[in-house]
């Protein structure tokens, strides 16, 4: 019997047939796959939670719609009381760590497999991105750090920006990977940008 | 149309879900049918200012209280709804 792969990054089949393209108009594309994300929910008490937050990473927890990360943890606000967390390179038991170290004050629920995190990095990310989302992605109101949960392409998504590359994550359920690839495709046809791939290998 | 989520910023209206007069206060479980009726069918439909429920279901999940002119379609203030009264 043949042996079915099915490859763990819900990107994969798009990005490994990437071609290689040249010239200076591309975005490096990328999906995250070492990490593990949770969503935390605050049960009332905020401060105390933000307090066993910073003792335990050293991140002072967002108020408002931003990405405050350690280099390996990162915690982005995504509503009132209401965080993603996201763990680099970490096993699949870190949300249920995480629930263990914030009882009482958060609910934490493993979104690990339910979400696909691509990263996208170049000149013209801000000018693809302002096609499918509604916001500004000026960088005097959306720089490093910011983050925005909306809609590009009808498909529900979480954006953040790491760096001045630009680089920006966009984090969807898994599901819609295939639409929100085939949304980012014929953007970047319209404008005339490449993609290539930002890691090179295939990973499975 | 715009509407500036307290926590998210001004968004497209297309992020929102309209729920309605956010004015009406249900009335005491005892205070009979009557009140009930009130409370469930009747609308004033005042021309100027008035607060609407909406609901931020493509961003940060929230329900909020509008206060919206009819005649303008001015948006004067937006809040969170939980801990707000209309």
């Amino acid at each position: 019997m043949a042996e079915i792969i099915i490859p763990r990054g819900a990107f994969e089949l798009h990005l490994r047939d990437l071609p290689p393209v040249s010239g200076a108009n591309t975005l490096k594309v990328d999906e995250r796959l070492e990490s593990a994300m949770a969503t935390v929910m605050s049960r009332g008490d905020n401060a105390a939670l933000a307090a066993r937050i910073h003792d335990a990473f050293g991140i002072v927890l967002p108020s408002g719609p931003q990405r405050v990360s350690n280099g390996v943890e990162a915690f982005i606000g995504v509503g009132p009381g209401v965080w993603l967390a996201v763990f680099e390179k970490a096993g699949p038991q870190r949300a249920s760590k995480l629930a263990a170290s914030l009882a009482g004050l958060a609910s934490v629920a493993d979104q690990t497999s339910a979400y696909a995190v691509l990263r996208i990095t170049g000149e013209a990310a801000r000018e693809v991105l302002s096609r499918g989302a509604f916001i500004d992605f000026d960088p005097s109101v959306f720089g490093p750090g910011s983050a925005a949960v909306t809609t590009i392409s009808h498909i529900g998504v979480s954006i953040w920006r790491i760096d001045d590359a630009p680089t920006f994550e966009v984090a969807l359920f898994r599901s819609y990977a295939d639409s929100f690839w085939h949304w980012l495709t014929t953007t970047c046809t319209a404008l005339g940008v490449g993609l290539v791939r930002h890691g090179g290998s295939a990973r499975i | 149309m715009r509407i500036p989520c307290p926590y998210c910023g001004e968004r497209d209206g297309a992020e929102f879900t309209y729920c309605g007069d956010a004015s009406p206060v249900r009335p005491a479980a005892d205070a009979g049918e009557a009140a009930f009726v009130d409370y469930v069918y009747m609308r004033s439909n005042p021309a100027g200012e008035i607060s609407e429920h909406w609901y931020h279901g493509q961003g940060c999940r929230n329900w909020l209280i509008v206060k919206r002119n009819t005649r303008t379609h001015v948006i004067s203030a937006a809040m969170l709804a939980k801990g707000s009264a209309p």
